[in-house]
């Protein structure tokens, strides 16, 4: 390594309370390299993220940036000295303009001494253009969808002369093809001589994108090798510690009774447009049985299982019937009662209540079984809640920390624990993996057969092909709200699934 | 779960040190007040025959008395905060139910208890209302308490005529004399008994409370602990009984020590925070409360009747600000229109005090006891303090009140931020 690194980390340690977070941590970032920093969730990925920017505070280790030590105190010292973070909660100001988020906190001025908005449109333009997302940046941010407010930050980063730019799974809230677009800008970003590091759960990404990978594990540095010289077996060797034999334990599928039927089943879209979210879907999912839905976004596959749990009140047309027995399902409490969960695609808006505690956030379903008529007693709360926290492995230092404090994985297993809590017969999985390391989800998919071997029903919607092929008993496809395909698990391909997806 | 506790460090000064600090941070508020009570007796003023005013029992008597309505209203607000709301309508509530009450018993000649009911009524009507628009007609809570505000207060000046409801002050009127007002109006404000049981009585809390911090906190006393009880589902149920047992003997004995010095207005004022604080920590409603105010979609989705929840939450305040209008009325001998005008600004700096978020979801209602606490004895040492000879005037008041309010919220967010 003839050539000085644009960024080189050494020997970084942090510890919070005492816990140590980071041991001696490296990494090294070469200019216009596109660099994966992967591990567990957990592993300290973040909390080396949050020094690069500032955020945080080493205990000890150097920082230094093209050649020269830094010491990053606040986060505008990282953004002084050329660090751009693009977080997975984007931090635009949604209803200010595209310009003015670009140019947030250093607006150009005229003479006078105002805001000089020629200046400033004329800039924001050029930059996203160059990104190739040419849009009108006089609108409001929220008015665009959550790949090109992503492309808004990369255009603010690079406003700011930014040269190592941070992207925190940036794919996670992306359809394929969006997540495309964003490689493609990521490719040209290198081609400027800017570096990215980059950090993700999804193995095909880090493969498609990265040169070169650093692994951590449990706060270590583990490893870097460039991507080419790293098999994937070995990357989640590194990263989890032990060898994974298989990502996806397969399952005997023996269908029993029909859990749920659905008929026709039509949502509106919230806009109050008229148009539907859901037109005329119809399934059955028998005991026992894993029923994979596939749709890019906008398929209306989330819409579908938020309306089986009566999550938009009454829907425009269709029936369910659960059992057999014809249900109508209307709010969330009725949907409990009838035994089917919901575990939504995003923990942290709608799966949990991150200011209460684990236990609290576990029963928060099953108030009712925690004591007499009206109360919640603590020992039956608890009592209720181990054995669940037992079967999922919950790692967390006390049940009374706030959830927030756990890493994704857990705080997943969590809302899982609470869903698992109702018994219920019909579970709805909307993404159960999404943001969460290999270990976890190896864990999961494993709870997952373990559930349908007791006769549960699961429909699941995963984004990763790979999970839903591996998972899936029957596979159905949605494009625009409509069924598209039912495929068995024979003849589901990811070609059959895309295809079915994009036609109408 | 004190097994899944992290362990202790090892004995030592340092780490003694350590854990009274972390345990001074964990109870901030009542540290604060402690702290607030030794200023209190360092310059809130001498007795005659020189000493603190703080040290006298009537001192204590009369913060509780003089900051009733105050605590009242604030045990409503408390809940109505959790769910990340705000009742701005609490102080126009509770002139409305005032004057109610006062036209009732003094105009009409109604039964105290039945005029009570009615004006509380009428105040969980108002907060009915409130909580309707809230939640079903999707209103912000600024929004709908701020109209209630205005209509409450409206409502009130239009049924008295703009004018304040005392005895014989009008031909109609029931009443013609003060010496012919019902007895609640003097009852509700003088001390229940002139001779008092001995304040030893005091001392057996306190030795419960000493014994439950050295179980609860101290090495030994936890491994003493483990040994009496062990960790099988009957010890723990056994472990639970003893110290609710051991908490109800010292509550109940401390109310029955000071019952003799305090007046039914206060006695209103503690048992209202004390009864919300175990309604907020023990029933299904006050979870749920929890739940909204952290994440309202989250909780809906695990099944919470979020409308009900805050509809119920703002009845209680509600209720509340009746009462508290009625504690207000006898306070005064008349119900005025004008009672409780800017009392919601208090209540809610009481909250904010102890430690309850505005956003929602964090904080509790014996933090707001406490913070109820500190603004009382604070406003009492700022009447009692001398400059040069001379009592602090209202405008100097009002700007410490206003700094106090401030420091305090620093020291929450200091604390939040390092978490």
């Amino acid at each position: 390594m003839a050539e000085e690194p644009l960024l080189r980390m050494e020997g970084i340690c942090k510890s919070f309370h005492g816990v140590h977070a980071l041991r001696g941590v490296r990494l090294d970032v070469r200019r216009g390299e596109v660099h994966s920093l992967v591990g567990e969730n957990g592993a300290g990925k973040s909390t080396l993220m949050r020094i690069l920017g500032g955020a945080v505070t080493l205990d000890e280790g150097t920082i230094t940036l093209r050649g020269r030590g830094q010491v990053f105190r606040a986060p505008k010292d990282a953004e002084a000295a050329g660090v751009a973070m693009i977080h997975q909660e984007l931090s635009l100001v949604p209803p200010m303009s595209v310009a003015e988020n670009v140019f947030l906190g250093r607006e150009p001025r005229t003479r006078l001494g105002f805001v000089d908005y020629a200046a400033m449109r004329e800039h924001s333009e050029a930059l996203l253009a160059e990104l190739g997302t040419p849009c009108d940046v006089t609108r409001p941010a929220e008015a665009y969808s959550i790949a090109t407010q992503q492309m808004v930050e990369v255009a603010k980063a690079l406003g700011r002369e930014a040269d190592l730019i941070v992207m925190d799974e940036p794919t996670s809230a992306l359809a394929e093809a969006e997540a495309e677009r964003l490689f493609e800008v990521i490719r040209r970003l290198r081609g400027r001589g800017v570096s990215v590091v980059y950090i993700s759960h999804k193995m095909e990404e880090i493969y498609a994108i990265s040169d070169r990978v650093t692994v951590l594990r449990d706060g270590e540095w583990i490893g870097t090798a460039p991507v080419g010289e790293l098999p994937q077996e070995r990357l989640i060797e590194w990263m989890v510690g032990r060898k994974i034999e298989q990502l996806f334990p397969k399952h005997a599928a023996e269908p029993g009774a029909e859990l749920l039927r659905v008929d026709g089943l039509c949502v509106d879209t919230a806009d109050g447009s008229g148009r539907r979210a859901v037109d005329g879907a119809s399934l059955t999912l028998r005991a026992g049985e894993i029923v994979g839905l596939a749709g890019l976004r906008g398929s209306g596959c989330s819409e579908l299982l938020g309306a089986l749990f009566g999550r938009y009140g009454r829907v425009a047309a269709g029936s369910v019937a659960i059992r057999g027995r014809p249900v109508s399902i209307t709010r969330p409490a009725e949907a409990i009662a009838n035994g089917i969960a919901l575990l939504t695609n995003d923990r942290k808006t709608t799966g949990l209540v991150l200011s209460m505690s684990v236990l609290h956030n576990a029963t928060l379903a099953s108030l009712s079984r925690a004591g007499p008529p009206g109360c919640v007693l603590r020992d039956r709360e608890l009592a209720l809640a181990q054995p669940f926290m037992d079967m999922l492995s919950v790692r967390t230092a006390s049940v009374d920390a706030e959830v927030s404090a756990l890493s994704g994985g857990n705080q997943q297993k969590v809302a899982l624990a609470k869903w698992l809590m109702t018994e219920p017969s019909v579970l709805l999985l909307d993404e159960p993996t999404r943001g969460i390391d290999v270990g976890a989800k190896a864990e999961i998919y494993e709870l997952m057969n373990t559930l349908v071997a007791q006769g549960k029903g699961i429909l699941l919607i995963t984004s990763e092909l790979p999970e839903l092929l591996a998972m899936s008993d029957r596979i159905l496809v949605m494009h625009r709200g409509r069924m598209t395909a039912e495929l068995n698990r024979d003849e589901a391909t990811q070609e059959r699934i895309m295809a079915a997806a994009m036609e109408a | 779960m004190d097994e899944l506790r992290p362990g202790t460090e090892g004995p030592g000064s340092s780490s003694l040190a350590r854990r009274a600090l972390a345990l001074a941070g964990e109870y901030r508020g009542p540290v604060a007040l402690v702290v607030v009570l030794v200023v209190g007796i360092l310059i809130g003023g001498r007795t005659p025959d020189g000493r603190p005013v703080f040290l006298t029992g009537s001192t204590h008597v009369s913060v509780f008395f003089e900051y009733a309505e105050y605590g009242i209203l604030a045990a409503g607000m408390t809940l109505v905060i959790l769910t990340g709301g705000i009742d701005l309508s609490v102080g126009s509530v509770l002139g409305l139910s005032s004057v109610i009450f006062a036209i009732l018993t003094l105009g009409c000649g109604w039964s105290s208890q039945w005029a009570a009911l009615a004006a509380a009524g009428v105040g969980a009507v108002c907060g009915l209302i409130n909580g309707i628009l809230i939640s079903r007609l999707r209103f912000q809570p600024f929004v709908a308490t701020l109209a209630m505000m205005v209509v409450a207060r409206g409502l009130a000046k239009q049924v008295t005529g703009h004018r304040k409801i005392a005895p014989a002050l009008d031909p109609w009127y029931h009443v013609r004399s003060l010496s012919e007002m019902p007895p609640i109006y003097k009852g509700m404000m003088s001390p229940l008994a002139k001779h008092g049981i001995a304040v030893t009585v005091l001392v057996v809390p306190a030795l419960i409370i000493v014994a439950a911090a050295f179980f609860r906190y101290t090495v030994t006393g936890r491994a003493l602990d483990a040994r009496l009880f062990g960790s099988s589902p009957a010890g723990r149920t056994a472990r639970a009984t003893l110290s609710i047992g051991a908490w109800a003997i010292a509550l109940g004995l401390t109310v029955w020590g000071l019952a003799p010095y305090l007046q039914p207005a206060s006695f209103l004022f503690v048992s209202s925070l004390l009864l919300m604080a175990l309604v907020v920590k023990v029933t299904r409603f006050g979870r749920h409360l929890y739940a909204i105010g952290g994440n309202e979609e989250a909780a809906r989705l695990s099944g919470v009747p979020v409308a009900r929840s805050k509809v119920l939450a703002y009845v209680l305040c509600g209720l509340f600000s009746g009462l508290a209008g009625i504690v207000t009325t006898c306070r005064l001998q008349l119900g005025n229109p004008e009672a409780g005008a800017t009392y919601e600004l208090d209540a809610i700096a009481a909250v904010v005090i102890g430690g309850t978020s505005l956003m929602g979801g964090r904080g509790s209602v014996a933090l707001t006891l406490v913070g109820a606490l500190i603004m009382g004895y604070a406003n009492k040492i700022l009447s009692n303090i001398q400059i040069h000879g001379q009592f602090l005037q209202d405008g100097a008041k009002l700007l410490a009140k206003g700094m106090i309010i401030v420091l305090a919220v620093l020291v929450q967010e200091a604390r939040r931020r390092r978490a």
